[in-house]
């Protein structure tokens, strides 16, 4: 059989590197023809007003909510004036109902939407999502003088306590299928599902990460184990034609997240 | 140095020219998707039902997966949405594929189907009017639709329903509510139902549960508008009542009032039906149910919810003997709403049952 040798060889490879630079010319081409890019309107006004709009649904603690004061503080409050004195601006906030954050977004009642927002692959033609902030899925939570019990394979023969009905519940009746003898102990709320874990009527406890840590902060006593078990992501989200904003958001959450501030705040409210 | 075998490159630029035509010309064919065998539903409570949502599923696969899961978490009835615009795009031009799609697969799964009907097509109404508005004019091309519906669907269908809460201004083209104008659009469709099919039911439209003052331009109260439908003669003109009983944050249990929403609501709309001499009639909620979406003022916790779905089941049973069925609202969204509407479902968009789905199985396989 003939094969390509030598010159032959030699042409064909040239062939095939003048096609992927016809390809490479010609995505170049229509990328000009399309002309610049749109300007950032949000990131123009924001520094033309010093101000950033923040929407957020101030009823979700610890991450916003109104305290006593009449203020609204928490988790997002705090991450948002953060990244608000590292792009310079002052921080003005938009109490809006959760359903509502997408649509205030989107006709421009803020710049932003830091409101413990989870990521969601379906709206991504529709907002543009900074990195995440926080992983708020469900958890393997077990009671710090635990020692048999390092991650979900350790669980057989286990008795499970979780919310019934929920995501946790969910997935811990996906996980009870493929490992023997784990068996699920149904309760009304993760807090009574994280009461029996430390009162010795369960050996773990799957919950999501919010309810978790602020139980730990208040009891103690436990621990989470393993990685995440489903992942729930917190994100920022702005309108899709803000990227020069997304860019110092994204750039901002990483000094804050390198920085230790991330872990900071979640000290504080979690 | 490597070499390339001639027929080697030969095959790669083939294959290459396959991909690119099989990329051109669209891919693979749409898949056949059989009906399959008859099947049937096995439950300790006939009354069961769910609201499904297939008008805006295109895929016939996830349509017959829908419903054979309804049918196995032991549901024997189904509510779905027909739209009139959707079929009759032009005045007498019927188009019935995908209703019959979706009402073909249901009856093989066993299931009855509860036919909602409504919503304007663009040449039955002025411009700059939403689907909702319907005015007197046009009255007899509804009637006509229905004629169609109902003779297409006789021997699968034999449940109508007649528009969807006219008790709200929403629902009513964003003009005031008009009991006695509904009462008009009840009488047109029931005589031309009744002529494609004597043995057609033709069920008076669901009403929306609501605490409107008097005079709101919002809506009216569900229980004086179907006072003002008596008034205007309605009870000629319809064999059973729809009723919708959400049940907010209010277990199934908690009594009735007027100044209440709650699930039990559903004995007020009964006991209007009985003022009027309409006792012997039947009821059937076809909107009903709790949610739990963690950030919802309405919501309650997941838990539960499924107790009350399941203990609303168990009330129409053992308790509304003039009530024939109870459907949940929502069994399965075509697409996510991004919003608390997702916590009313039992499966996800991608099929995955969530606890209430297994739970009310088990209720309805009698293992609660």
């Amino acid at each position: 059989m003939k094969e390509l040798e030598g010159k032959e060889a030699g042409r064909l490879a040239a062939y095939i590197i003048g096609l992927v630079l016809v390809v490479l010319i010609a995505v170049a081409s229509l990328r000009l023809l399309a002309g610049p890019r749109a300007p950032d309107e949000a990131w123009e006004r924001i520094q033309q007003e010093g101000i950033i709009w923040v929407g957020l649904d101030a009823s979700w603690p610890p991450f916003e909510y109104v305290d006593d004061d009449g203020q609204i503080v928490g988790f997002d409050v705090d991450l948002a004036r953060e990244l608000g004195q590292r792009l310079g601006v002052e921080v003005e906030f938009v109490n809006i109902g959760f359903d509502g954050l997408y649509d205030a977004l989107k006709s421009g009642k803020c710049d932003v939407i830091i409101s413990a927002l989870p990521y969601d692959p379906m709206m991504t033609k529709d907002v543009a999502y900074s990195h995440y902030y926080f992983n708020a899925g469900q958890v393997l939570i077990v009671r710090s003088d635990e020692r048999g019990i390092e991650g979900e394979g350790d669980l057989r023969g286990k008795r499970v306590g979780v919310e019934w009905g929920s995501a946790g519940d969910m997935e811990a009746r996906r996980l009870a299928k493929r490992i023997e003898g784990m068996e699920l102990v149904l309760y009304r709320t993760p807090e009574e599902a994280l009461r029996a874990l430390k009162d010795g009527e369960v050996e773990a406890a799957i919950a999501d990460a919010v309810s978790t840590y602020s139980f730990i902060k208040a009891e103690g006593e436990m621990k989470i184990v393993g990685e995440p078990l489903t992942d729930e992501p917190y994100v920022i989200a702005v309108r899709p034609e803000s990227q020069v904003l997304l860019q110092a958001i994204n750039e901002a959450l990483v000094e804050i997240k390198e920085g230790g501030t991330l872990a900071r705040l979640r000290e504080r409210w979690l | 140095m490597s070499s390339i075998k001639l027929s080697d490159a030969k095959k790669i630029v083939k294959l290459a020219l396959a991909i690119a035509l099989l990329l051109i010309m669209g891919g693979p064919s749409e898949r056949f998707v059989p009906l399959g065998p008859q099947q049937h539903v096995e439950t300790m409570n006939p009354k069961m039902g769910v609201h499904t949502r297939l008008t805006d599923e295109v895929e016939e696969w996830k349509i017959k997966r829908t419903l054979e899961m309804v049918r196995e978490m032991g549901t024997p009835w189904i509510v779905e949405y027909f739209p009139w615009g959707y079929y009759e795009p032009r005045k007498g031009r019927f188009d019935w594929t995908h209703p019959d799609m979706v009402v073909n697969h249901a009856l093989r799964q066993g299931l009855t189907v509860i036919a909602r009907l409504d919503f304007v097509p663009q040449w039955a109404r002025p411009e700059g009017t939403t689907p909702r508005y319907l005015d007197e004019d046009h009255y007899d091309d509804f009637g006509d639709f229905v004629y169609a519906f109902v003779e297409h669907f006789k021997g699968r269908v034999k449940h109508f329903v007649i528009w969807n809460e006219p008790n709200i201004s929403f629902e009513w083209g964003y003009r005031p509510v008009d009991p006695e104008g509904y009462t008009r659009l009840l009488k047109v469709a029931y005589l031309r139902a009744k002529e494609a099919n004597p043995e057609a039911l033709i069920l008076a439209a669901g009403l929306a549960p609501n605490l409107a003052p008097e005079g709101s331009e919002w809506g009216m109260s569900d229980l004086e508008y179907l006072q003002r439908m008596y008034d205007a003669g309605a009870s000629d003109y319809f064999d059973l009542m729809t009723i919708h009983a959400y049940g907010w944050t209010f277990p199934p249990d908690d009594l009735p009032a007027a100044d209440k929403i709650n699930f039990a609501r559903t004995e007020l709309i009964r006991q209007v039906m009985v003022r009027n001499g309409d006792g012997h009639k039947k009821c059937i909620v076809t909107e009903a149910g709790w949610n739990d979406h963690p950030r919802w003022t309405k919501a309650v916790r997941p838990g539960e919810r499924i107790e009350y779905t399941i203990r609303a089941y168990e009330k129409a049973l053992a308790e509304w003997d003039w009530c024939e069925a109870v459907a949940i609202w929502a069994f399965r969204y075509p697409r996510p709403a991004h919003t608390y509407q997702d916590y009313f479902t039992f499966v996800g968009v991608d099929f995955f049952p969530r606890p209430i789905y297994l739970e009310v199985q088990s209720y309805a396989r009698g293992e609660k």
